[in-house]
Order: C-alpha cells, then sequence, then structure tokens
C-alpha cells in the first residue's frame, strides 16, 4: 500500500513546506492550528534536534558563577551604574554651563561675592541719593538700592 | 526531577516560543540559551524552581522583549554605522520562501496579547496555569486569549497566500 503524503508519520522535514498549504485548509480546529504552529516553528528536525541538544549542553557547562549565571542581577548592576554615571554627567554639565561656574578668578567678579574690595579695584562714592542707582563699569552693570542720603561704596 | 531531563524537555518548547516571537532564528536561540542557563543557575544554588517551565518562559519572553526592543531601534542605525547589505543571509532567504515565514506572518497579524499567549500555550505547550503565570494574567484571561488567537490564526492560516 502506498503510504499517504497525508499521514503525519510519513512525512519528511523537505515535504513540510509543501503539505502545509494543504493541511492549512483543514485547519479548522484548534488542535490542528496548535499543531499546524508547532510543525512550522520547529522547522527542519534533524537541525532542531541538534539546536536543542547544543543548547541543553551549552546550558549545563554554564560556570557556577560568572556573568551567564546571573544575567538579570548583572543587568541591573548595569543598569544602575549606567544611571549613576548619566546622573553625574548631568550634573557635572549643569555646573559647567551653568553662568557662575567655574567661579571666576576675575577680581572685580570675585570681589561681588566677598564683598571685599579687590587691590585694583574703583570705588565709587554715591552721596544724597534716594532710590535705584544703576552704576556702569567697565566690567559690566550692578544695580544697587541705596538708603536716602547716604554714602556708600562700592566695590566691583 | 532531574535536571538535565528538565533541561531537555524543556529546550525544544521553549526554541519554538522563541522562534515564534521573533524570525530571527539566533535572537531565538539566544534568547533560549540565556532562559535554559538562567534555570540551571536557579536549580544549582536554589534547588529546583517550583515551575522550571514558568522560570524558563519568564526569562525567555523578557529576553526577547528586550531584544525585540532593541532591534527596533537600533537595527536601522546599525546598519548605517556597519554598512551591512540589507540582502538576507542565504538561511534567511530560505525561510522567507518556507511556510514558517507564512505562519510569523499570520502571527504577526494577531494583537500582541493574543500572540503571546497562543505562543505560550501552543508553541510552548505550557499548560494554562504555568501560562497564565508567565503572562500574569487570570486563567480565564489567558483561556479567553487563546481561543480568540486560535480562531483568528485559523482563518489566517486558510487564506491563500
Amino acid at each position: 500500500m502506498k503510504p499517504s503524503s497525508a499521514d503525519p508519520k510519513n512525512r519528511t522535514d523537505t515535504s513540510n513546506t509543501d503539505t502545509l498549504n494543504a493541511d492549512t485548509l483543514n485547519a479548522d480546529t484548534s488542535k490542528d492550528v496548535d499543531a499546524l504552529l508547532r510543525r512550522a516553528l520547529d522547522g527542519d528536525s534533524v537541525a532542531t534536534q541538534y539546536t536543542v541538544e547544543r543548547l541543553v549542553r551549552s546550558a549545563l557547562a554554564a560556570p557556577e558563577s560568572g556573568v551567564s549565571g546571573a544575567p538579570s542581577r548583572n543587568r541591573r548592576r548595569t543598569w544602575r551604574l549606567a544611571t549613576a554615571a548619566l546622573g553625574a554627567a548631568a550634573v557635572a554639565a549643569l555646573l559647567v554651563f551653568s553662568p557662575d561656574y567655574p567661579p571666576s578668578t576675575d577680581p572685580a567678579a570675585s570681589s561681588t561675592a566677598s564683598n571685599t574690595p579687590p587691590s585694583r579695584a574703583v570705588a565709587l562714592e554715591i552721596t544724597n541719593v534716594d532710590g535705584p542707582v544703576t552704576v556702569i563699569a567697565t566690567t559690566g552693570s550692578k544695580m544697587v538700592f541705596l538708603p536716602p542720603v547716604s554714602s556708600t561704596t562700592i566695590p566691583f | 526531577m532531574d535536571l538535565e531531563s528538565t533541561l531537555g524537555e524543556l529546550a525544544p518548547r521553549l526554541l519554538r516560543y522563541c522562534r515564534g516571537r521573533t524570525a530571527n532564528h539566533q535572537l531565538a536561540e539566544e534568547s533560549a540559551q540565556e532562559a535554559l542557563t538562567a534555570l540551571v543557575t536557579r536549580w544549582r544554588r536554589h534547588g529546583p524552581p517550583e515551575s522550571p517551565e514558568a522560570f524558563a518562559f519568564v526569562i525567555a519572553r523578557r529576553r526577547l522583549q528586550r531584544q525585540l526592543w532593541r532591534q527596533r531601534w537600533f537595527e536601522p542605525l546599525e546598519r548605517v554605522i556597519d554598512d551591512r547589505s540589507p540582502q538576507p543571509d542565504p538561511e534567511s532567504s530560505l525561510m522567507t520562501r518556507s511556510n514558517l515565514q507564512r505562519t510569523l506572518g499570520a502571527l504577526d497579524r494577531l494583537p500582541r496579547r493574543l500572540r503571546d499567549a497562543m505562543l505560550l500555550v501552543a508553541a510552548g505547550e505550557l499548560d494554562t496555569e504555568s501560562a497564565a503565570e508567565v503572562l500574569g494574567i487570570s486563567k480565564s484571561a489567558l483561556k479567553m486569549r487563546v481561543h480568540r488567537a486560535r480562531q483568528q490564526l485559523g482563518k489566517l492560516l486558510e487564506e491563500r497566500p
């Protein structure tokens, strides 16, 4: 008796492709769909068997400890390190590109912060002024509010 | 429960599931390998997990999702940088002509949730409880998804290519 090609036992790997189209037409039950899916995904059974054996051997040969032993933990650690590095880089970028960083070595600018007249500063004396005064100097401008009837020296 | 026999029984199912999730054979093998390796490590350190198959499938699924996400975003860039040929390799060309590609195409047309449930149950051969655990859903929800997926996939596979 001639073996039927529809019999799954008689299917070879090379005929898998040819028989599938015919089978799909009859895929009216859930089991058929599942079987079709499995057969299509298995593909060449010899190659798949070889791959499976290789996978099992490799898994069993995995070291007791090491990178391959705990992938998720290592990945979490890498992620934490990367996040920390990214945060540090962001803070550094903020500091570097902020207008007040790095602290200016200009004596005039530093004197503003320390409120100490620099050695080469030009002192400006303003008397009898009531209200804001704009003082324009070569290093920039500075707005100060002076108390009424006062005399003060603005270092800049 | 023996580690080696468990691996031997799980490996083809994992491989099939991973192939269903991605058309990339290499990626599928890597993901299955990583899941099996994690299972071996866990087994040796702390004994067998409550459900080894759920343990392995959760890891394979997570790994695949990560790889697929990376592939989606970085592959165009890598292709530009490496100047790789867009032509598929001979193995991929063969796959394209095969029914695997057609089946994957039909699977790809399923909604993601249905596809994942279908692959776990049909390709991964997980029982309802384990598959629901892997997906983090109830058993009834899983049954509903698998039922719908089977219906839709059956219709899609019956269509002429």
